[in-house]
């Protein structure tokens, strides 16, 4: 079993990014932060992601794409998106693709943790195989 | 009908009545004209019995010898000429015996119908023989022995069968012929007047037609068609006993008993023309006959018809259809063509072996017909319902229809293609009016969409530079409470996001100062504008909405005002935005009364002045102060930013946008700008 569970954020706000890393960090889990889908892409530990916390309006590919493109790729990672523009056909959209959820900015820290474990635990078993 | 008594027996010519014979006065000087041996007594012969015996002629003669001879001669000719009618046919010939001239209209119309009858209606038309005697011009008697001496060397080998003859006048003349020449030749009396007939005796061997000749039926005429006839004026030569119309005499008094008398025969030409030019309105005319006046001018009577009838100031009637299309109103005519017709038939039936005896002279009513000159009808008002059944009209002028009826058809059809063509140009004139509108409303519309999904997309980008500083605070502020409630509270981490929370809130401060410095910043396309050059573009570009919102458009605008230093494109759209707002809010307003006054002028401050005046329900008065606000909106639809983005341009090119009520009614909005110093 790995010490800790790697939770990766992705988001072209830095500050926002901050505030997502050091809230997750406060909750004990480790955090890995990227500004962009292609920044995670190519770093070495996407396997280890047990959450995907990532903004759904970037430059280059969106948190959208970046799902889309990790289920093609065979990689299934509970993913949390996160907006500035909310949209209830790309929400459905989304949540038809098998996302955790779908939240609006400004998104509650408490709402955000809940959707974490909620990612967790669907990757839990997985983990045990 | 009239019973005419053809002697059985054998006579000469006896006088048995006590009228004088109606002779022409150039016969009757000459005693053997009258075919009697006393020369005294023959200027007593009467027509009234006059007896006419083919072979009495035998004895005309002027020596007892010679006579006698050619009574024998005579006797036996008729003899052999009897038995020859009995035993075979006659020679198919017909000679024509005229007492006048080729040139009357009479003769002409008589012996062309005569001559066309004889070929349409026999199959084996007989020869014609034509002599026109025109005794008239000559000493009757004189001219008769030359005249007979003439054709009997002329006639030496030519067989006559029957002989017709337009005598009236000289029948004695026409019958001393045939005794002498062509003795027993049977003669056919073409048209005879139907009193003059009864008192005829003819010879044998005679036999013809009469027609009813009466001054009454020319009156009739006249007063049937003539209201108020009162009086009738006798034109023409005097009737004379023995002339043609020697009835007429006998019928004077009839005719005098119904209505005044003015009797103008016997006049010259020239005075008769004078004193017809006078005559009072309650008259008519009664032509009968013209031949020499008193100053020994000769006239053909058709011709003599026309200077009486357009000399005549009243309508003048005839009884003779030459005298048709020569002046006369027209009446019940006597035909010459149907004479001729008729003697033609009569011919006919001898020549096919019919005795001349045994053909009684009878009435032919087919002589007579009513015609009438269209032009004269015209000329004096004459109504064709009043004219007798069965009239013939004639010289009608064909009406515009009748004579032109192709022309007419195509120059109708040329112009129903025209009309339609124009119709059909109207028609998309129309339609490319209405496609304009049309499209220039989607225009307006797109300009609307255009406008709000800018506002849209830009609310959109405000919302998310505003956001992400917000869900940045937000985040911050839950990772401090975190890291504070942790068993172990890590300040140094709490410290850092409260940190990063003011760093946040003065980031969503920033980006609210760079939305409002954006719209102060466009001043980059400034320029010296003409105010009114501005206003004219705007109408332009809006005189498709304006037409069709029915507004009146008053501009008043001072020319000469000093350029203002702005973007004209904004400025326009300042200008845009209040004359659409005004034509909006006229929509509700009586489509008389939707007036948009614009106004340009220079302030005694030195600033420029365009007022926008509308005459719409006007600006409620805690309205006016909230009118400007952004996304303030009276308006059940539309953004609200019209207003609010006007003022902000306005004021970045340091102006003024006021709105007011207009007096009486109405809103006025005020665009001060600032004119260069």
């Amino acid at each position: 079993m790995p010490a800790k569970t790697l939770i990766s954020i992705i988001d072209d706000d830095e500050d926002f990014r901050e505030a997502l890393q050091s809230l997750m960090t406060s909750m004990g889990f480790e955090v890995e932060a990227f500004a962009s889908a292609l920044d995670f892409l190519t770093h070495p530990n996407i396997r280890d992601t047990s959450c995907l916390i990532v903004d759904v309006h970037m430059p280059g590919m969106t948190g959208i794409e970046l799902h889309r493109h990790l289920l093609d790729s065979g990689y299934v990672i509970p993913t949390i998106l996160i907006t500035a523009y909310p949209d209830e056909s790309v929400r459905l959209r989304a949540m038809a693709d098998g996302v955790i959820d779908y939240l609006a900015k400004p998104c509650d820290s408490d709402e955000l943790l809940r959707c974490v474990s909620r990612a967790l635990q669907r990757s839990g078993p997985s983990e045990q195989h | 009908m009239a019973p005419v008594t053809l002697s059985s027996k054998p006579s000469r010519w006896v006088p048995a009545g006590r009228q004088p014979l109606f002779l022409p006065a150039t016969l009757m000087q000459y005693p053997h004209a009258g075919l009697r041996n006393d020369r005294s007594k023959a200027m007593e012969v009467t027509n009234e019995e006059l007896v006419i015996v083919g072979r009495s002629s035998s004895r005309v003669s002027r020596s007892r010898p010679r006579r006698i001879v050619t009574h024998i001669v005579s006797g036996l000719a008729l003899a052999l000429t009897l038995v020859s009618a009995r035993a075979e046919p006659l020679p198919r010939t017909i000679l024509l015996l005229d007492e006048d001239t080729p040139i009357y209209p009479w003769f002409r119309q008589m012996s062309e119908a005569l001559y066309s009858t004889i070929k349409t209606e026999s199959g084996n038309p007989p020869f014609l023989f034509i002599e026109n005697l025109g005794i008239d011009a000559y000493d009757a008697e004189n001219y008769f022995n030359i005249v007979r001496s003439h054709f009997r060397e002329k006639y030496r080998d030519k067989a006559v069968g029957v002989i017709v003859s337009n005598a009236s006048r000289y029948l004695e003349f026409t019958l001393r012929l045939r005794d002498e020449l062509w003795p027993g030749t049977p003669v056919v009396l073409a048209g005879i007047q139907e009193r003059r007939a009864k008192r005829l005796r003819l010879p044998s061997n005679v036999t013809g037609f009469t027609f009813r000749h009466q001054l009454q039926d020319i009156v009739a005429t006249a007063d049937a068609l003539i209201p108020g006839l009162k009086r009738v004026v006798l034109a023409g030569s005097r009737i004379k006993p023995g002339g043609w119309r020697q009835d007429f005499l006998d019928d004077l008094p009839d005719v005098r008993a119904r209505f005044e008398l003015i009797d103008l025969t016997g006049l010259s030409m020239a005075e008769m023309r004078r004193r017809l030019a006078g005559l009072p309105g309650d008259s008519a005319v009664a032509y009968v006959g013209f031949s020499t006046d008193v100053n020994g001018e000769h006239y053909l009577p058709s011709e003599a018809s026309q200077l009486v009838a357009e000399a005549a100031n009243r309508p003048t009637f005839g009884d003779s259809e030459p005298y048709i299309g020569r002046g006369v109103v027209g009446g019940l005519m006597v035909s010459p063509a149907s004479i001729g017709r008729v003697a033609a038939r009569f011919a006919l039936r001898i020549l096919d072996g019919a005795n001349a005896s045994d053909i009684p002279i009878a009435n032919s009513e087919e002589i007579l017909r009513p015609v009438f000159d269209w032009r004269q009808l015209q000329r004096w008002g004459i109504s064709e319902n009043r004219l007798p059944v069965g009239s013939e009209v004639r010289f009608r002028s064909p009406t515009a229809w009748e004579q032109y009826h192709w022309q007419i058809m195509v120059i109708a059809a040329v112009l129903v293609v025209q009309s339609l063509l124009i119709a059909g140009l109207f028609y998309e004139h129309r339609r490319r009016r209405q496609a304009e509108v049309e499209a220039s409303r989607r225009m307006t519309e797109m300009a609307q969409m255009n406008r709000s999904a800018a506002i849209g997309q830009m609310s959109a980008s405000i919302a998310h530079e505003i956001k992400q500083p917000l869900a940045a605070i937000v985040m911050n502020a839950g990772a401090g409470l975190r890291w504070l409630a942790r068993d172990a509270p890590n300040l140094e981490e709490a410290a850092r996001a409260l940190k990063n929370i003011v760093g946040n809130g003065n980031r969503a401060s920033q980006v609210v100062d760079t939305l409002r410095a954006m719209f102060k910043k466009e001043t980059s396309n400034r320029t010296l504008v003409d105010i009114n050059d501005a206003i004219r573009e705007v109408l332009t570009l809006l005189h498709i909405e304006l037409d069709e919102h029915e507004v009146v458009t008053k501009a008043t605008l001072k020319e000469g005002l000093p350029h203002v230093m702005a973007d004209p494109i904004q400025l326009q759209q300042v200008i845009f935005n209040l004359v659409r707002n005004a034509i909006e809010a006229m929509s509700s307003t009586a489509a008389g009364s939707r007036i948009l006054r614009l106004r340009s002028e220079a302030t005694e401050t030195g600033e420029c002045l365009v007022a926008i005046e509308d005459s719409g329900p006007g600006i409620e008065p805690e309205t006016s102060k909230r009118i400007f606000e952004p996304f303030f909106t009276s308006k059940s639809k539309g953004m609200g930013m019209g207003l609010s983005i006007c003022r902000s341009i306005v004021e970045a090119h340091g102006g003024r946008l006021s709105a007011a009520s207009a007096k009486p009614r109405g809103a006025i909005f005020e665009i001060l700008l600032p004119l260069p110093q």
